[in-house]
């Protein structure tokens, strides 16, 4: 009565190891985009078949962004802590209030037009119906930006 | 210790009076062997016995490893879905204002 435990073992094993293997081959090129440097960059080269010129300016392209992406960050930190504030020392809407509101409104909407700008100039970089495809992404999630990208809460 | 040993005495030459039935030994034998084939009925038993033969014996490997390889290539499938919009997320978060915020 040992060889049927043998051999379930043996089927154990056999399971197993081709899971593994099927998984290993499946999965490993994502997993190691996700472990690589510059990862979202490597998403978009490969999402949207970006050669290595392509690619070169791009990054580019990314690099000029990020100082103009941190300073619209910094409005946006600064004009919800000012709104919160004379949210929690008022009563009822004051022209305070909807100052900042509006101020508020303006940050987002350079926000918008910011990310907007770059995904055009971007765009211009990539096959045209890659660029067609990559702006109609871009375009959705910035008019939309419930619909996948999880906005991080702005730390106080 | 003389009672003791009297005792021991009378233990050991002691006979049984009742003679065992004549077919004592076959009945054993049968009921050993009706347990065996009870224990042998079990499902998992004959499933057990049905590996052994070599023409399933195959098969069953094979069927195995093939829904193995099955559940490893759906599983990765999911996992590269995963790690994609992730790495989808991560990008727009890389030039979304909002989402530096959090950085």
């Amino acid at each position: 009565m040992r060889s049927p435990w043998i051999f379930a073992v043996a089927l154990l094993i056999l399971g197993l190891g081709g899971w593994a293997t099927s998984y290993y081959v499946g999965s490993h090129r994502a997993t190691a985009l996700v472990r690589a440097e510059e990862a979202e960059l490597e998403w978009l080269r490969h999402e949207f078949a970006v050669n290595d010129p392509q690619f070169a300016e791009i990054k580019k392209l990314h690099e000029q962004y990020e100082p103009v992406c941190a300073q619209l960050c910094q409005r946006v930190v600064e004009s919800q802590i000012r709104l919160e504030t004379l949210i929690a020392h008022h009563q009822e809407v004051t022209p305070e209030i909807t100052a900042a509101l509006r101020q508020s409104a303006e940050v987002k909407q350079a926000c918008q037009q910011a990310m907007l700008g770059h995904a055009y100039r971007v765009s211009r970089h990539m096959d045209p119906g890659q660029g067609r495809r990559y702006v109609a992404i871009m375009t959705q999630r910035i008019l939309r930006p419930g619909t996948g990208i999880h906005h991080t809460q702005v730390e106080h | 210790m003389n009672e003791m040993d009297g005792l021991k005495d009378v233990l050991k030459n002691w006979q049984p009076e009742v003679a065992p039935p004549a077919d004592f030994n076959s009945q054993v034998w049968m009921r050993i062997a009706a347990r065996e084939e009870e224990r042998s009925n079990r499902w998992w038993n004959r499933l057990a016995l049905l590996w052994l033969q070599p023409k399933w014996c195959a098969a069953v490997a094979a069927l195995v490893f093939m829904a193995a390889v099955a559940g490893g290539q759906i599983q990765s499938q999911i996992t590269m879905e995963k790690n994609w919009e992730n790495l989808e997320t991560r990008y727009l978060a890389s030039i979304d204002p909002y989402a530096h915020g959090g950085k």
